[in-house]
């Protein structure tokens, strides 16, 4: 016969089996889906901003492409996995068996048309628009949880000790560069956007 | 797993209550039953519970916020840039049905 011990305690589990389960199936994915659209909001803000100081003209293609890409991601972000974006690259790689991408290479030809310093302004704009990408991809996928953990040791191997969030973000960014073909994202989400 | 794991939890509690039937009153069931529930438990789900409704209500406030900034911020950039392309979420920042 079980005793109310017993029971007390299958209660006491019983109850917080369900808030776990509420939370991390429930609200964590919320919050997260919240952070990665807030921030990447910030960046096209401030991209409107520098457009609107005069640095380049909204009509400029690579304005114009950046956003709509960013728009992509802010829609579909709920979408960004690495179980997705895996589906997505068999697709195109084995299936389909393309190996142009039309927003890399228009985005590339737009560039051109820029002096150096708007360049550079406008790829860091899209550096900070794709570690938001990679960081929700990666903090969403055990694999890559994992992946970006042996990155910190290796970088902290090679490079040494360095900031804590200097670390992380060359970590982030070594782990989408290994495992996230950044060239199909962008292509996606410029096709989601339009 | 975590079907597994509740259907073993229902399946404990109703041997337990089909094992003490007829034995005791309900009352004194319930009062046996809640002096072994952990005071701790109790505060920690407690305080766990009054986080969740703090963050529903300032999810609600923040969403409010939104909803309310967003018309305007639009309206504003709209000025500057009048091909101004949008993220297609809805006016409280969610996605939309059918893009789910």
């Amino acid at each position: 016969m079980i005793d109310l011990t017993v029971l007390a305690i299958t209660f006491q589990s019983t109850v917080l089996f369900i808030v776990a389960l509420a939370m991390l199936l429930w609200l964590w994915p919320a919050v997260r889906l919240d952070c990665f659209r807030q921030k990447m909001f910030k960046v096209r803000d401030d991209l409107f901003d520098y457009a609107a100081s005069g640095r380049v003209s909204f009509d400029h293609p690579a304005y114009r492409l950046l956003r709509q890409s960013m728009n992509g991601f802010i829609r579909y972000g709920h979408q960004l996995s690495f179980y997705r974006f895996t589906m997505t690259w068999l697709e195109w790689k084995i299936l389909e068996g393309r190996a142009s991408f039309q927003w890399r290479d228009r985005w590339r030809a737009a560039l051109g048309s820029l002096d150096d310093e708007t360049r550079a302004d406008l790829e860091n704009f899209r550096d900070r628009a794709e570690l938001h990408v990679a960081t929700r991809m990666i903090f969403g996928s055990p694999v890559l949880i994992f992946i970006l953990l042996v990155t910190i040791i290796v970088t902290l191997f090679h490079v040494g000790v360095r900031s804590a969030g200097d670390l992380l973000r060359v970590a982030l960014s070594d782990t989408a560069a290994r495992a996230i073909d950044q060239s199909i994202l962008d292509e996606e989400a410029a096709r989601a956007a339009a | 797993m975590c079907s597994i794991a509740a259907v073993l939890m229902v399946r404990d509690t109703s041997e337990a209550f089909a094992a003490y039937a007829g034995r005791q009153s309900n009352a004194n069931l319930l009062f046996n039953f809640m002096g072994n529930v952990n005071v701790l438990f109790t505060g920690s789900i407690a305080v766990s519970g009054f986080s969740i409704v703090l963050y529903w209500k300032e999810r609600r406030q923040h969403r409010e916020t939104r909803k309310r900034l967003a018309a305007r911020i639009t309206e504003l950039e709209l000025k500057l840039d009048p091909k101004r392309t949008s993220s297609k979420l809805t006016e409280e920042g969610l996605t939309r049905r059918e893009d789910e």
